[in-house]
């Protein structure tokens, strides 16, 4: 070990030390918003999830990843990787405002000028402002460029935005959407899209849950009729709609690969720990998938780092964070196969206020999906990667 | 044909200029001396074998000049002293080749020997002595007769038994090196497709060295499966290659094949699983092999016998030709998938480190 080892590991344990404090500190505020005799209602998670990103906001970590000038702290992804194993070591709930902080917000940074950014970004990093993202649509999901929601100029300079978005996740709480919408129709499918900050408050914007076959109401339908907002709703320049949702998702892989692993390294751990309590009456056969299992979450951790250490040099993951999207959605549904399994197999393994193995299989199912199939990633990682012909 | 394999090896990032430069030494010569493609043309003239015995003691000769197992050894025993994981990169530049013969084994046996004294050490180190490397079963089926000093049971799972000047075996928490003419090697196990390795019956045999193992047996597995694993990376690596370079090229339907989904969904598993089991062996080497090498060789096998398998598919008929070099990786991979331990046995002690097991499991 170098001297320049050592000294980063004393800063890690340092933060990592001072991370734990703080969840130690908050954690019993949001326990409090829960019956802890009943498994955890969606009302309930919401108001939790909220919460957090009030308290995150507040205590500074929200803006963990940010530059001083937005008063963060510029960290790298080594100690986003420490916060988010804290918050996975204690359950902590997912930030409401996460879409904001790590993927809309950082888009904006980089596409805006001062003042757009000025205008947006503070409401994003105190929780003021949460927001959700309007991309796909009923006919544009994974080719998104075909998308069909428009935006015009009306006489008085104002923008006329008339369409359906759908998968918005988190729009029934949402502040603040981004909206991509065709602005010119003339144009190569992906050059005439502009992005759009509607406050979803706007007369015209209609949300309907989407009732999810986990019971659960993550994402959203958003209507858009005759929606009407000023010029400075217009994300970057007209035109610009393309490079933001590209720039977006770019934030959103190179963040996303981390939570998740993190996410699923304590899911896996805690499984193994409910095995080992149950050893006794556990098949054998049981024990053996969850070796199988055990030794993936290694090569996922083992693969955010490298990717993770790509990054820190300046490049980008590329096919790579898709291959590990899908490496990491199979495996995720093959631990929720065998804790149900578990759980239909082992008296007394079920554990509701814990972990709902029914739940976590349902809402497994959505993972090989969301965020680009596994189909379309594998087409990205054989032409991209493998260079194979289109 | 230096495609994807080589933009890829090992920690590129993390590597010192004596590392990079023995790496890069490693590649060159692999790529002269033992190249897949010299050795696809050997196994199309005389059969489909692991590699000629005359050749390979050759090659460990060469290896040995080149400094390739010297490096794995302390300073203070004669050796180089270099990080654990050069030995990696040498195995994964020679997986990229599928350089065949005993050489891992000799390396493997320099650092279990490091301990051992020049008498044993230097031989070795110098490859005059050509090795076989052996690892008892957990439960030992070697017994050790510390009155008379002898050594009895079965071996399994000993390559190349039959050519080398000595047996390095693994027993319990001691290793052992003995002389072949002390043993009795059952032939007819070393017969089937896939040249499997050989079985031998010790009969009271006296080591000619018998030695507390550094670091136990569990470490020197984990160590012999690392860098297994770092070649099975370095060959799956290399026959993704050939592959991909396949179905770009081959045309059907007016098309090359390769633009079809359902071949590049099989490519992209093949990229998704070496992408993961490259990352895990890479983590594992940069620790000095002191953790996740279990896990590590785990994962490299199941990549490797899957990339092969799939190579061959994505190939067609041709695939099950020794036209192309695909069946060198087919056999291969199921070759080392019993070395140094079989991989089933692997995943036991996985299973026991976890604590998985109940007492009786355990026994098993």
């Amino acid at each position: 070990m170098t001297a320049l080892d050592t000294e980063e590991a004393a800063s890690e344990t340092a933060l990592r030390s001072e991370i734990r404090d703080w969840f130690e500190i908050i954690m019993p505020e949001l326990q409090a918003l829960r019956d802890p005799t009943v498994p955890l209602t969606e009302n309930e998670d919401f108001a939790m999830r909220r919460r957090y990103s009030e308290l995150l906001a507040q205590d500074g970590w929200a803006s963990l990843a940010w530059d001083r000038h937005w008063g963060g702290r510029g960290a790298g992804f080594a100690e986003r990787l420490v916060f988010a194993q804290e918050a996975a070591r204690i359950d902590a709930p997912d930030s409401l405002s996460r879409l904001g902080v790590d993927i809309i917000g950082p888009a904006i940074n980089v596409l805006c000028d001062a003042d757009q950014s000025q205008h947006f970004i503070p409401g994003i990093l105190d929780a003021s402002v949460i927001w959700c993202q309007g991309f796909s649509e009923p006919n544009a999901g994974s080719d998104l460029a075909s998308l069909s929601t428009k935006a015009a100029l009306d006489t008085s300079g104002n923008w006329v935005i008339n369409g359906q978005k759908v998968w918005t996740t988190i729009g029934q709480y949402a502040d603040m959407c981004l909206v991509l919408a065709r602005t010119e129709t003339d144009e190569r499918p992906h050059r005439g899209i502009s992005s759009f900050a509607v406050p979803m408050t706007t007369p015209g914007v209609t949300v309907r849950p989407i009732d999810q076959i986990t019971g659960g109401h993550d994402f959203c339908e958003v209507f858009y009729d005759d929606v009407v907002v000023g010029p400075e709703a217009l994300i970057g320049e007209r035109g610009d709609g393309w490079k933001f949702a590209m720039t977006a998702l770019g934030f959103e892989r190179s963040i996303n690969f981390m939570a998740r692993q993190v996410k699923l390294a304590k899911q896996v751990s805690d499984l193994l720990a409910q095995i080992r309590r149950h050893r006794d009456a556990v098949p054998s056969r049981l024990k053996d998938r969850a070796v199988e299992i055990h030794v993936r979450t290694i090569e996922l951790q083992a693969t955010v780092s490298h990717l993770m250490a790509a990054i820190d040099r300046g490049e980008s993951p590329g096919p790579d964070n898709n291959a590990s999207k899908v490496f990491w959605s199979e495996t995720f549904q093959q631990m929720a196969d065998l804790g149900l399994e578990l759980e239909q197999t082992v008296p007394g393994f079920r554990d509701p206020l814990t972990v709902d193995w029914a739940q976590m299989y349902l809402s497994a199912r959505a993972s090989t999906i969301y965020a680009g199939t596994s189909e379309i990633q594998r087409n990205i990682v054989a032409e991209r990667g493998l260079g194979l012909p289109k | 044909m230096k495609t994807e394999s080589h933009d890829h090896i090992m920690m590129a990032a993390n590597l010192t200029a004596d590392e990079i430069a023995i790496r890069d030494l490693a590649i060159e010569f692999f790529s002269g001396r033992a190249s897949l493609d010299s050795q696809h043309q050997a196994a199309q003239r005389i059969g489909q074998g692991d590699g000629a015995p005359d050749m390979a003691r050759a090659l460990c000769k060469e290896m040995a000049d080149l400094g390739f197992f010297s490096q794995a050894v302390p300073e203070s025993q004669g050796g180089l002293g270099l990080a654990p994981k050069v030995s990696g990169l040498i195995a994964e530049a020679a997986g990229s080749e599928l350089v065949p013969g005993s050489w891992l084994d000799q390396l493997v046996a320099v650092i279990l020997l490091s301990d051992a004294g020049p008498a044993v050490l230097t031989p070795v180190l110098n490859a005059e002595h050509i090795v076989s490397v052996g690892f008892d079963a957990p439960q030992p089926l070697l017994r050790w007769d510390e009155t008379a000093g002898t050594l009895s049971g079965r071996i399994s799972g000993l390559r190349f038994g039959a050519s080398s000047d000595r047996w390095v075996i693994v027993s319990g928490d001691h290793v052992n090196v003995i002389d072949p003419a002390t043993a009795v090697i059952d032939d007819d196990a070393d017969i089937d497709a896939l040249s499997m390795s050989s079985m031998a019956r010790l009969e009271a045999a006296v080591p000619l060295y018998r030695g507390e193992l550094p670091r136990g047996r569990e470490q020197a597995l984990a160590v012999a499966g690392g860098l297994v694993a770092a070649f099975s990376i370095g060959a799956s690596a290399r026959c993704l290659d050939i592959a991909v370079d396949y179905v770009g090229s081959r045309e059907q339907f007016g098309r090359p094949i390769g633009s079809f989904q359902a071949i590049k969904h099989r490519a992209a598993n093949a990229w998704a699983a070496l992408l993961h089991a490259r990352s895990t062996v890479e983590l594992a080497a940069a620790g000095g092999w002191s953790s996740g090498a279990t896990e590590a060789r785990i994962a490299a096998d199941g990549c490797y016998r899957s990339i092969a398998e799939s190579a061959l598919q994505m190939h067609g008929g041709i695939g099950f030709t020794s036209e192309v070099p695909i069946h060198l990786f087919v056999k291969n991979s199921q070759r080392l998938r019993a070395w140094p331990r079989p991989v089933d046995e692997a995943l036991d002690s996985v299973r026991a480190e976890l604590g998985l097991d109940t007492p009786q499991e355990h026994q098993r």
